[in-house]
């Protein structure tokens, strides 16, 4: 089996078929092999108690191929809801230096004095989502995209993947509730990053038929123009005639419109909530005559200061804008905020 | 940010609603669902990521295909046309381009991804003789896919155990190989030229009809030639039933009295639309200036013409001898025609019937080393040529094609094979000598003459050989002339930077073959052949360099050959006759492969240069390839014309 996918597949189906109980038996790198299969396994995969388990469709066997329908029926043998795995580091590294000197090169305050007073170990919640993301319009895009951020704040992270981190176990958290919308937030972002070819080829398809639509209305119109100088109409008939094929070009063209319009979609297919040391840096701000505190954090999976989030759009911030509340915003948020 | 918030990005007139910077409307993002299943096995979540990420792999949202490709500009079209056959069309498809957008690269971009994904296994690619090495040496130079040539030599488990089989039609339809081809399964067949299958009574349409496959994809940009039955019957092969019985396609979409009127276009186009991929020019927005061409046959020197002279002769002593019957068949002649199998010919069947043939001492043949005759001298009196000594083994054709393709490129090219030679044959050392005391070529001097006139312009001069190259590059150096130098076996990095200092700095880039292809070269328009390979494919590749997307001013070919050689004869045809440098881009290759029987073109013209032992009958044979060109020429715009009346621009 030289086939990088096969490869996959293979890993996949053994993987899949073990866990769900079934007793396989496949070594690497070769086209076949045999599996007995529990109750319910052969009844998602219909297929008899002992099969033999192939890459290519042959008869007598169950085909584990992108081709086959082996991947519909392996998603019925897994939860059908989005799996959240609470996962625990017990220590980790916290920096011990001041972090007067990192916070200022970090961070920009424009409309506040903002000095550090204190910085303690804490435990924070991190998620990891994975999300199924589409864009159906003429074509489709599908993607899988993964947003890490900190539970508490909604400042969206660059962090390592957990489920590869050997620190990390397993571990009944005392979670606060999910909230699935900073990372919806912040998935839609990286969808409209990661679409961008795909949306500049919808648009060039576009531009092009709509160019084609008008040149051929356009023809239509000058034909009629041509037909009706040679019969006796009327002027006013003419131009009734003019705007019946103009409401038709208006009408294909929305039509168009319709068939290009891009529909996204995003479906949570798997969550890790991390819960791991942190150090919570306080930050006293002060802005006009009053005074509030503000907790940053320094994350010690990236060994850097996070970022935080506009209390408003969501974006990601490193120049933090205050309200009066010494709410985080961004510097639009803040902008539409002001007073004129 | 387009999704989330309605006329944050750029509003319609409305202003109610996102749109693209193109001006696609975007529908707001609705919030998703969150139903939670906590697990404590991280193995769950490992098998739902993995399972959504091989979902997507068979999505084919995901190409895998792009990845490591040598060489192929990737135009958004034929990506578009690859994603619509692997998500709509199910491996399964008439890919009906115009002529020069890539149904080539459309059909091997698929294969690969097929291949990678392990959907298929067994590939077999029918083509029509004169294109199969083409796409042997594009699949594997340019997409990394090995494939075998099928052999007339081969039999049923020659065809059952090879995966991955090009073979010409005429091959494969033959009484030999017609079982032998149709019986063992396929994965997936490329028929290539797809309306030599047009008619449902040939050997052809049969073939491909008899060939027991999964997925077929037939590549032709004029799948109607005369009538529209012929849609039909390559629809049949496709799909059949798709356009029901013949009977009620005739009644259904087919003019009474005229075959090539279509009724119902409306729904013949749904329908088609189901099963075709047409792309145009007006379509994909390709448009490319025009191209010109100019050849400069060049009286050669005394030296260089006794050289030539004497090289023909000499060839022509070691040559076996060659038949009608065989010429268009190696195999059968047991003349290998490719350099591993040259050793094996000297002590295999060649040999023995060497020995059977009268011998004469070391004595050079008579005339060998004399003047060339004059131009409008008399042709001498036939004499009969002595036979080769028994310890002198014929040149297979392989070597031939060398040797001769060195002449028509350089003395100094010639050389190293003329040092191989003379190892086995001291006859052929007065060659070497008069190969090693030319101090010039003719074709040298006009070179250095247009160099002189390019006024500023950057020239690309490509030329077949490296021993010509390094030639040419000393020449210009002497010259006081900037250059830089690009072949095959520099690094990547020495590539970039050639094209870099072209770019930026040198006035001239010396290219061989294998070079540039992958490189944007169009800031250059002018291009110097200083040889010429025998295969037009080669040359239009060649020409592709510069004449291509994103070329903005006219190009300008300029051809160098010296007169009487084989180099003019190929260039009178292609150029003279069939106006080759005028044509759009990917025509050759249509009108090529109209001729469907024979050779490839340069296997055509080493037969032409052994079947005629006078000038005038080279040139009578060349006038009849000429004719035949032609004939294939006026063939492909008839149908291009009906082509394009009959689809116009409905089925992109």
């Amino acid at each position: 089996m030289s086939n990088p996918i096969e490869q996959r597949m293979r890993d996949f189906a053994v993987g899949l078929l073990e866990h769900v109980g079934c007793l396989v038996e496949w070594p690497e790198h070769q086209p076949r092999g045999f599996a007995v299969l529990s109750p319910p396994a052969a009844a998602a995969l219909e297929s008899p108690p002992t099969t033999e388990l192939s890459t290519a469709a042959e008869q007598n066997s169950l085909a584990i191929n992108l081709g086959s329908s082996f991947l519909e029926r392996a998603e019925g043998m897994l939860p059908p809801q989005t799996s959240v795995l609470p996962l625990r580091i017990d220590a980790l590294y916290l920096k011990k230096s001041a972090l007067d000197e990192p916070v200022a090169r970090a961070f920009a305050f424009p409309n506040a004095r903002v000095r550090v007073t204190g910085a303690l170990p804490q435990r924070v919640e991190y998620d990891f989502w994975h999300f199924a993301a589409a864009l159906k319009s003429d074509e489709h895009f599908e993607t899988l995209l993964e947003v890490a951020l900190n539970a508490r704040t909604g400042a969206v992270l660059n962090l390592p993947d957990p489920l590869h981190n050997i620190d990390a176990h397993a571990a009944h958290l005392e979670t606060a509730a999910v909230d699935i919308r900073p990372a919806v937030r912040a998935a839609a972002v990286k969808l409209e990053a990661r679409a961008v070819e795909f949306i500049r080829r919808l648009e060039a398809r576009l531009a092009r038929d709509q160019q084609r639509l008008r040149s051929y209305y356009a023809a239509l119109l000058d034909d009629a123009d041509d037909r009706l100088h040679r019969t006796e109409i009327e002027a006013g008939q003419r131009a009734a005639r003019r705007r019946a094929v103009q409401l038709e070009l208006a009408r294909k063209t929305e039509e168009l419109r319709e068939r290009y319009t891009l529909r996204p979609t995003l479906r949570p297919v798997a969550l890790v909530r991390l819960e791991a040391p942190a150090l919570a840096v306080t930050l006293q701000a002060h802005r006009r005559d009053s005074e509030g505190m503000i907790s940053i954090y320094w994350n010690a999976l990236s060994k850097s200061l996070e970022p935080l989030a506009c209390g408003r759009c969501g974006e990601t911030l490193y120049c933090v804008h205050f309200d009066d509340n010494f709410m985080p915003q961004c510097a639009r948020c803040a902008a539409a905020q002001a007073p004129r | 940010m387009l999704w989330l918030s309605p006329g944050a990005s750029q509003s319609n007139a409305g202003g109610d609603s996102a749109v693209t910077a193109g001006g696609i409307p975007v529908a707001p993002l609705a919030e998703p669902a969150f139903l939670a299943a906590y697990t404590h096995d991280a193995t769950v979540l490992r098998l739902r990521l993995e399972l959504e990420r091989l979902k997507l792999l068979r999505g084919f949202d995901e190409l895998l295909c792009l990845e490591g490709l040598h060489g192929v500009e990737q135009l958004p079209h034929q990506i578009e046309t690859v994603r619509k056959v692997l998500r709509y069309f199910h491996g399964r498809v008439l890919l009906a381009d115009e002529v020069g957008l890539g149904k080539t690269i459309e059909a091997a971009l698929l294969l690969r991804e097929y291949l990678l994904r392990g959907l298929i296994r067994r590939v077999l690619i029918l083509t029509p003789a004169p294109l199969t090495g083409q796409w042997r040496d594009e699949l594997s130079g340019k997409f990394g896919l090995a494939f075998d040539l099928a052999r007339p030599s081969w039999d049923s488990s020659d065809w059952s155990s090879r995966h991955c089989v090009i073979a010409s039609l005429t091959l494969a339809k033959s009484r030999r190989h017609f079982q032998a081809c149709s019986a063992p399964g396929w994965d997936l067949v490329v028929v290539d030229e797809a309306h030599h299958c047009k008619n449902r009574t040939t050997r052809n349409w049969q073939l491909v009809n008899a060939l027991k496959r999964r997925h077929i994809f037939l590549l032709t940009a004029t799948p109607v030639q005369n009538n529209l039955v012929e849609l039909y019957n390559l629809l049949t092969l496709l799909e059949p039933g798709h356009l029901h019985t013949e009977a009620d396609f005739k009644k259904n979409f087919v003019t009474r009295g005229n075959p090539r009127d279509p009724r119902n276009r409306r729904v013949l186009r749904e329908l088609l639309g189901q099963v075709m991929i047409r792309n145009t020019r007006g379509l994909v927005n390709l448009k490319l200036p025009r191209r010109y061409a100019q050849t400069f046959a060049l009286q050669p020197g005394t030296d260089e013409a006794q050289l030539y002279h004497h090289l023909d002769s000499y060839l022509r002593w070691r040559c076996p001898p060659l038949t009608d019957q065989v010429s268009s068949d190696a195999d059968a002649a047991g003349i290998p025609d490719d350099p591993e199998t040259a050793e094996a010919v000297e002590s295999g069947p060649l040999a023995s019937l060497a020995g059977g043939r009268w011998r004469t001492a070391n004595v050079p043949p008579p005339g060998l080393f004399q003047a060339p005759p004059r131009e409008d001298a008399p042709a001498p009196p036939e004499t009969p040529e002595p036979a080769l000594p028994a310890d002198l083994p014929w040149l297979n054709r392989f070597q031939l094609n060398s040797i001769l393709m060195a002449a028509g490129s350089h003395p100094r090219a010639l050389r190293p094979m003329l040092e191989r030679l003379v190892v086995r044959d001291y006859r052929a050392r007065p060659l070497l000598e008069l190969a090693r005391g030319l101090k010039e070529s003719v074709k040298e001097t006009k070179l250095l003459q247009l160099l002189a006139g390019a006024q500023g312009e950057k020239v690309l001069i490509f030329a077949n050989f490296r021993a010509t190259l390094d030639h040419l590059a000393g020449l210009l150096q002497r010259h006081g002339i900037t250059f830089a130098l690009f072949h095959g076996s520099q690094s990547q990095l020495e590539k970039e930077m050639a094209i870099d200092q072209f770019k930026h700095a040198a006035p001239v880039l010396l290219c061989s073959d294998s070079g540039g292809e992958g490189f944007n070269l169009q800031f250059c328009n002018t291009l110097i052949n200083f040889d010429l390979p025998w295969n037009p494919m080669r040359i239009e590749q060649r020409v592709g360099r510069i004449h291509r997307i994103g070329q903005t001013r006219e190009v300008f070919v300029f051809n160098l050959c010296t007169r009487g050689s084989l180099e003019e004869k190929i260039l009178g045809v292609l150029n003279d006759k069939l106006r080759m440098f005028e044509l759009v881009v990917g025509e050759v290759g249509s009108i090529l492969g109209n001729i469907e029987k024979g050779e490839e073109f340069e296997s055509l013209v080493l037969s032409l240069w052994l079947k005629s032992r006078r000038h005038e009958e080279l040139d009578a044979a060349f006038e009849n390839l000429g004719a035949s060109l032609l004939e294939a020429q006026a063939q492909y715009l008839r149908t291009r014309q009906l082509d394009e009346a009959l689809f116009g621009e409905d089925y992109a």
